[in-house]
């Protein structure tokens, strides 16, 4: 048992330096001036770019996403791998379903709504059991997918552009689960739960938004 | 079935590498990102499913890809062109086989063997290189199927060679990923987006 625990002591002292190195990059990253463009791009590079850009482009859907990451962090395995693999299934299916035609009610509240719940679950360190997490973070994927995966300009690749929203997602995901990470620690903990207050917050903002 | 009519972009010419049209070939593939996702999504799922389906997969799916082209080739005397039916079949594989390797499925050789016939006949019916000059087009074929060769050969082997629990959980993340993009692209397409 101890052995165990002195092993696992061992790797999160390994891979925590890493997680922070990379989570400080990717916090100095969003301080980098963008370029200003006089056309906005066009075609196959247009579409990925396009789907790239587009989760990263509203706070609702990054708070979502990372929380999605951070919370199955908290909950060890099989969760922190298991709902980062199901949300982009879900939310691709909610996407079909926006683009095919089939309305959901009170998408924008579903949205924030989702913040809130995963807000709750990150500062009250819920551990839940599994196939009711995987139920809560594939029943919000479906508005995120609803919401963001029908939003493409005109003149697009839909299959780039899908691909780059899809891997923008993704990404939103491991940045969660990275920071997740530091839940090895007790400070960690702490932190997490902090964060889990900041998404609901940002989450209540956004209920009262959608809810005006 | 609504899928199967929507019509598909077309193309005048293929991208030149400035090699040749060996190269243009190959360089076309990489270029066909339905194309290049199908080959992935079935060579993960074959590695995914063990050596023997593997093999069977990496040596069938080429196979099939020539001769389907042989026989476009053939019936439309020397002027294949694209039928843009097969898209849609191309989406609907790629979701399947990712859904498959999202799932952790461990297909067996036979079933494999069969998928990658029906891939590969799929993606070499298609009317690829419709777009290559006539006197080119052989050579141009001649460096698409080697890259689909090498490709295949290089990710199997690859995914085959994934032992550790957390690659084995990134190749399933990267299914879900296959699956989504798959999913999200037929709501497209359905839209009338091409």
């Amino acid at each position: 048992m101890n052995r165990s625990r002195e092993r696992m002591t061992t790797s999160a002292n390994r891979i925590l330096p890493a997680c922070s190195g990379l989570a400080i990059l990717c916090a100095a990253m969003l301080l980098l001036p963008l370029p200003a463009l006089a056309h906005v791009e066009a075609g196959a590079a247009g579409g990925f770019l396009s789907g790239l850009s587009h989760p990263i482009s509203g706070l609702d859907h990054i708070l979502a996403m990372v929380a999605v990451g951070i919370w199955g962090a908290q909950l060890g395995r099989p969760a922190i791998w298991l709902l980062p693999v199901v949300f982009p299934l879900l939310m691709a299916f909610g996407g079909f379903a926006g683009l095919v035609g089939w309305e959901l009610p009170a998408i924008e509240v579903g949205i924030a709504l989702s913040a809130v719940v995963l807000g709750a679950l990150i500062l009250g360190q819920a551990r839940l059991p599994l196939g009711l997490a995987i139920l809560i973070v594939a029943f919000f994927a479906v508005f995120h997918g609803h919401a963001h995966g029908t939003e493409m300009a005109d003149g697009d690749s839909a299959l780039l552009y899908s691909i780059g929203f899809v891997i923008a997602t993704g990404l939103l995901h491991a940045a969660g689960i990275a920071l997740g990470l530091i839940h090895h620690w007790e400070t960690g903990r702490v932190l997490l739960r902090a964060a889990g207050s900041v998404v609901l917050a940002g989450g209540l903002y956004f209920l009262w938004g959608a809810l005006a | 079935m609504a899928l199967l009519l929507l019509p598909a972009a077309a193309q005048a010419h293929l991208v030149s590498s400035g090699l040749g049209p060996f190269y243009d070939g190959a360089l076309h593939l990489l270029l066909s990102p339905l194309d290049l996702l199908v080959l992935l999504s079935v060579v993960l799922l074959a590695g995914q499913s063990g050596k023997a389906p593997a093999r069977w997969t990496v040596v069938i799916l080429p196979i099939a890809w020539g001769l389907a082209w042989l026989g476009a080739i053939w019936v439309s005397d020397g002027a294949p062109e694209a039928i843009p039916a097969l898209d849609a079949l191309k989406i609907g594989l790629l979701t399947l086989s990712g859904i498959a390797v999202a799932s952790g499925l461990r297909v067996p050789a036979p079933v494999l063997a069969a998928i990658a016939a029906a891939v590969g006949m799929i993606c070499g019916l298609g009317g690829e290189l419709a777009a290559a000059d006539p006197e080119g087009r052989a050579a141009a074929f001649a460096g698409r199927w080697t890259a689909v060769l090498i490709l295949g050969l290089l990710v199997a082997a690859l995914t085959v060679s994934l032992k550790r629990p957390w690659m084995r959980i990134a190749l399933r993340v990267a299914g879900s990923w296959i699956a989504a993009i798959g999913v999200l692209t037929a709501g497209w397409v359905l839209q009338g987006f091409a």
